[in-house]
């Protein structure tokens, strides 16, 4: 059963000069088992939606229904929800020195039996690409900022909900670091969860989800997934979206007057090569 | 000129040296990238280049001045600046033109500087129109601008920025990239970017990758491709029109130059080929 999103409007500063409507009347489905992105510029809007789902705002008008359960009843949320929720920068969240004892410590509340807890860490070592016997000892601010997020993801993972939301996953990680969490996130699925990303890079999300939500200015501009055409993107390139140098360059073509297939990548490759490569190639 | 030499750097209990013998200079007026993966030492430098770290061995000469002279300690801070990925760690005002007047009124100039100071550095950075505005209600972009300014203000010769734009959606990272570039084009700045972003790599006039504590190599945008295999081992991927470059070339465009770095560069020269 999916997450909702029914009609959610949320402003901030409500009755203050600053006063900022963030989300207007949106509506979605995250269907179960899937990669879903939240893609928009600075302040667009995604980050509150993601609060949002996660119960973390109440949303002056809507309602987030969780596995047809209401996310927040008489302005409370629900205690236990099927929600983790990994903040952005979370390795600035630590609360112990060691690495054992802060992905335990969310589970610390739950009264499970410290066997299980153990599993868990294990396991949740284990997906983020940690060998539990190297790190579990290990104090946590000798760690590097790369091994800092995964362990602050670890920690979410424990909880074992079936949803995960993550905001800005990739910001500050280097190329080597955005490949290992596109590999977790890939595990995750696998995994029977569903993942729900907040960026700004649209170039990474077209590489990982089954669905991309456009947010601008507080609500869905457009929904680009998984069998959505090149002919899509190229509306969100005029809308002055940056997007893959390939797709980029072909839509620059394509101004020109050169008339090269959208079919896909290799398409677009196969036919740039074609217009200009000269007709005595065989 | 910045004046690296020798310096090897390690943290207090650690039993690794971060940064290991490493010489260089930083000329005036030019746009260095530092690239290098996460806990190769990057950050370390930008440290040690203003003398918030001051290197174990070795010596860091700004001017003429050494970084380990505790006497140099506030000049050397005035002619350097730094600015951290995070605006939200640096500016501590309720409003925007008090935060980029903190740094001129510590050095006890008078009134009217200030406020000449504080103007200019908005206009530079375009937020001029933001002056009056308290910094939280401000989009990651103009926070950051707002830093920047703040550092401007104090007429610094060298700006060091460490991943200044990974907060930042690519909107707001190309129009700070873009301000940064004016001001150093207007204003023989020397500016020294520590970066993850290609895009904002092919920008530079040179380019350090570090790798293992050690500068691996120390070359021009154009001369990324032939670095490929420096570049990716230091962590570092090529940048997607040289990636492009090469999968167009593999389909029988062998004549494509290699030292393109923008997609436009790609577009006219596919034109041109026509």
């Amino acid at each position: 059963m999916p997450i909702k999103v029914n009609n959610v409007s949320y402003a901030y500063q409500v009755g203050t000069p600053y006063e900022k409507l963030a989300l207007r009347d949106v509506v979605l489905t995250i269907n179960d088992n899937s990669v879903v992105g939240l893609f928009g510029i600075t302040s667009s809007g995604k980050t509150t939606l993601l609060q949002v789902m996660a119960g973390l705002i109440v949303p002056q008008k809507g309602q987030v229904l969780v596995d047809d359960v209401k996310l927040i009843a008489k302005g409370k949320r629900r205690k236990f929800t099927n929600i983790g929720l990994v903040f952005q920068f979370p390795e600035t969240q630590f609360v112990l020195d060691r690495v054992y004892d802060e992905i335990a410590y969310g589970l610390t509340y739950q009264n499970l039996d410290k066997f299980i807890i153990k599993e868990r860490v294990e396991k949740s070592l284990g997906l983020v690409g940690l060998s539990f016997s190297t790190y579990k000892d290990r104090n946590i601010r000798t760690l590097s900022s790369g091994e800092k997020r995964r362990v602050a993801i670890a920690t979410i993972l424990a909880l074992d909900t079936k949803y995960i939301l993550l905001d800005e996953p990739t910001a500050g990680l280097d190329y080597l670091g955005r490949l290992d969490l596109e590999r977790l996130i890939a595990d995750l699925k696998a995994n029977d969860k569903t993942v729900v990303l907040v960026s700004h890079n649209l170039n990474y999300l077209l590489n990982i989800c089954d669905e991309i939500y456009i947010i601008a200015d507080g609500t869905i501009d457009s929904i680009i997934t998984n069998k959505s055409s090149l002919m899509d993107l190229e509306a969100l390139y005029m809308a002055n979206y940056i997007l893959p140098a390939y797709l980029e360059t072909v839509f620059k073509l394509r101004a020109r007057g050169y008339d090269i297939s959208l079919n896909n990548k290799e398409a677009v490759l196969e036919g740039i090569a074609k217009v200009f490569r000269g007709d005595n190639y065989a | 000129m910045i004046s690296l030499q020798n310096v090897t750097y390690q943290y207090p209990k650690s039993n690794r040296n971060i940064l290991n013998n490493i010489s260089g200079d930083f000329l005036e007026g030019e746009f260095i990238a530092v690239v290098g993966k996460n806990g190769s030492g990057k950050s370390t430098l930008a440290r040690l280049l203003n003398g918030l770290l001051v290197p174990v061995n070795g010596q860091v000469i700004v001017d003429s001045l050494s970084t380990k002279d505790r006497e140099n300690q506030i000049k050397i801070r005035q002619k350097v600046g730094l600015l951290l990925s995070s605006p939200d760690n640096q500016i501590i005002f309720n409003l925007v033109e008090e935060d980029v007047a903190f740094g001129p009124e510590n050095l006890g100039l008078p009134t009217k500087e200030i406020k000449y100071r504080v103007d200019a550095a908005l206009k530079m950075v375009k937020m001029e129109e933001f002056k009056k505005h308290p910094p939280y209600l401000l989009s990651g972009g103009q926070k950051q601008k707002v830093a920047l300014a703040g550092l401007l203000a104090l007429n610094p010769k060298y700006l060091v920025l460490d991943e200044p734009t990974t907060m930042l959606d690519s909107q707001s990272k190309q129009d700070v990239i873009k301000t940064i570039l004016d001001i150093k084009n207007a204003t023989n700045l020397t500016v020294i970017m520590i970066t993850h972003d290609l895009e904002e790599v092919v920008k530079a006039d040179r380019i350090l990758i570090l790798d293992e504590g050690l500068i691996k190599a120390d070359i021009k945008p154009e001369e990324m491709y032939d670095n490929k295999a420096v570049l990716s081992a230091a962590g570092v991927e090529l940048p997607e029109v040289t990636q492009l470059i090469d999968e167009l070339n593999n389909k029988g465009l062998e004549s494509l130059p290699h030292n393109l770095l923008t997609v436009d560069e790609l577009v006219n020269e596919l034109c041109r080929l026509k």
